[in-house]
């Protein structure tokens, strides 16, 4: 992970790199506020949920083909 | 404040039409407005529709709403205002607009709440639907619909015929009422209110303005032409150049700004007409004394870009120069619908190099038309752009936000995903989802283009000082060898930047592994993020002195 630059004790408060990007704000206050471990986590939370709603689609297959063998 | 007064539109048109209707209207100004919203980057239009509510005798308050829920809350409690209004400028964050409206419900905020920008005004039914607490929404331009809205509120009257807006009806439909013209003369609005702190740049402050609203365009991926073509009027409106210039002056000497950012949604610059426009504003900056004592930056298209008209804007103070580039492939600007060609980016960069001009750009590498050619095709042409060392190079995915043509098509093509919140599409080649993740999880989650900590920006930023310092200070020691080493730090940045992607795309077309991991491209990228301070602290603090004196003496010339 890059880290933000240091700066020295010699530069004064006014002249201190503050980078500043305001025609593209959205993907600073993303990565400002999560970092590659939170990412991870929501990429896990996401992959669960959609298992999970996999799972209920399996089940509900399996019924839809229960009824329609029943009805053969 | 301005001492322009608002006047309002033809005959014809509904609702309100003049100023002395609108002064004539009931009000009951006791309570107050609260208007919440993104507050980050100045948010003009907030600007605009507080300095309109004030001039007719409301009290507003305008808050952060990226600040903390329960201290907008209080904030709110506090306050006790007769109307919130939400000004929702992206559409990921209308979740959290709508909790917020929870939050201010559920705490016993009784206002009328209403809503406004692009997808609100776009996506109407959807935003009613999503934020339940909302009472209407104020479609389009919204300084004169919110006023008149306000009004009605605020002596209790029927507000659900008020032109230009949408409300759910008894039976839960989006009801819409007829929509307002927008503004024809932009100059009988007030100058927006900016009650924050400039954003500065090694000292210098700098403020947004704009010049115009509207855009003649038709790019497939935005929707600003289709926001401003929805409602009838004229869609690109220019302000006098002699009222831009006044606003700028004003600024300068009762704020001590000197960076101007026009953020309009296409700087005027096409046709004699419009060039001649900017020659007036030109010449309204040297009446007003203002050329070499401000700077300015604008946003514009390749085609736009011409040597003559750039030299004498460079000469009135223009330093930088964003332009939407997009694409460096064919493929990619037709399905942009730009109506540029790669030969007119390519032109547009070469011409601002020659005028000396410092520039930025918007790249989607991504679109959906995107494949393994089209990526080797952008890469080659960030590298003919910026492969000198003369920017860093940035690039995003497209995505198909509400209201944009792109958006209607990917969903005929069954290929639109996501949701409101996060919307996508799938690319027609399957492997180039697989490249587009890979990717962007290195790029991303290593800090490369986007973020604080990311390089790239920080690259460019120091470009961006680099100009401001040639503009707006005295010579400096060591300043030609500062440029070559953030031309090597930037050249290098680019270098692997281009490398890792063309090595992705390769290895994603042939189904084979690749040799790039988080940690392979943290290392490098941390290096350069050092030599980058090292250079740009050293150089700052080796003229520290001249540097301080030189805003101070601004400073007191302003004061003067």
């Amino acid at each position: 992970m890059a880290t933000s630059p240091r700066p020295p004790a010699a530069v004064a408060e006014a002249l201190q790199f503050r980078p500043r990007w305001w025609w593209d704000p959205v993907p600073d206050w993303v990565l400002d506020h999560i970092n590659p471990a939170a990412i991870r986590e929501i990429a896990v939370v996401q992959l669960t949920s959609q298992l999970e709603t996999l799972r209920v689609q399996e089940k509900a297959l399996e019924a839809s083909i229960a009824i329609l063998r029943k009805q053969k | 404040m301005s001492a322009f007064p608002i006047s309002l539109r033809a005959a014809g048109e509904p609702g309100v039409a003049s100023i002395s209707e609108f002064a004539a209207v009931a009000r009951d100004t006791r309570r107050p407005v609260l208007l919440i919203g993104f507050l980050r980057q100045g948010n003009l239009g907030l600007g605009y529709l507080s300095a309109t509510l004030r001039r007719f005798g409301y009290r507003v308050e305008v808050l952060d709403f990226e600040s903390d829920v329960d201290e907008l809350v209080a904030a709110a409690c506090r306050l006790q205002p007769m109307l919130v209004g939400f000004s929702l400028i992206f559409q990921f964050y209308v979740r959290r607009y709508a909790a917020l409206a929870q939050a201010l419900r559920d705490s016993g905020v009784d206002a009328h709440f209403t809503i406004g920008g692009h997808f609100a005004s776009l996506s109407s039914q959807e935003t009613l639907n999503l934020v339940p607490e909302i009472d209407s929404i104020v479609r389009f331009e919204g300084e004169l619909t919110l006023l008149e809205l306000t009004d009605r509120v605020s002596v209790g009257a029927d507000w659900r015929d008020v032109p230009g807006i949408a409300y759910r009806s008894a039976e839960g439909e989006c009801h819409m009422t007829p929509a307002r013209r927008l503004i024809h003369d932009l100059d009988t609005l007030p100058w927006p209110d900016r009650d924050y702190d400039p954003e500065s740049i090694l000292g210098q402050p700098a403020m947004p303005l704009i010049a115009s609203r509207g855009c003649s365009r038709t790019c497939s991926f935005c929707s600003i032409h289709v926001f401003y073509r929805a409602v009838p009027g004229k869609v690109v409106r220019l302000r006098q150049p002699r009222q831009v210039v006044e606003e700028m002056a004003h600024l300068h000497h009762e704020r001590g700004i000197t960076i101007f950012l026009f953020q309009d949604d296409d700087f005027p610059l096409y046709g004699k007409v419009w060039q001649r426009w900017t020659r007036d504003l030109i010449r309204e900056l040297y009446r007003a004394d203002l050329v070499g004592r401000v700077i300015w930056k604008l946003n514009c298209r390749a085609d736009a870009v011409e040597p003559e008209l750039f030299a004498e804007m460079r000469d009135a103070g223009l330093y930088l120069v964003y332009m939407g580039l997009e694409s460096g492939s064919e493929d990619g600007l037709d399905t942009l619908n730009k109506g540029v060609e790669v030969a007119q980016n390519l032109a547009a960069v070469r011409m601002l190099k020659e005028l000396g001009l410092t520039f930025e750009f918007g790249f989607m590498m991504f679109d959906p038309s995107t494949t393994f050619e089209s990526i080797r095709a952008n890469v080659g042409f960030l590298e003919a752009i910026v492969g000198d060392g003369s920017n860093a190079a940035v690039f995003c995915r497209m995505l198909p936000y509400d209201g944009t043509p792109i958006k209607e098509s990917l969903a005929r093509e069954g290929r639109l995903r996501g949701d409101v919140c996060d919307p996508d599409y799938d690319f027609l080649d399957p492997r180039i989802n697989a490249l587009y993740e890979d990717l962007n999880d290195l790029v991303y989650v290593a800090g490369w283009i986007h973020g604080h900590r990311a390089l790239s920006p920080k690259i460019n930023w120091a470009w961006n000082e680099l100009a401001v310092l040639d503009r707006l200070f005295p010579d400096l020691r060591g300043r030609a060898r500062y440029e070559q080493s953030l031309r090597a730090i930037t050249r290098a940045s680019n270098d692997l930047l281009f490398r890792l992607v063309l090595d992705l795309a390769a290895a994603h077309e042939a189904g084979r592994s690749h040799r790039w991991n988080e940690e392979r491209l943290a290392a490098p990228c941390d290096r350069l993020v050092e030599r980058l301070a090292v250079a740009r602290d050293g150089f700052v603090a080796r003229n520290q002195t001249v540097l301080l004196r030189t805003i101070e003496n601004q400073r007191l010339a302003v004061a003067a």
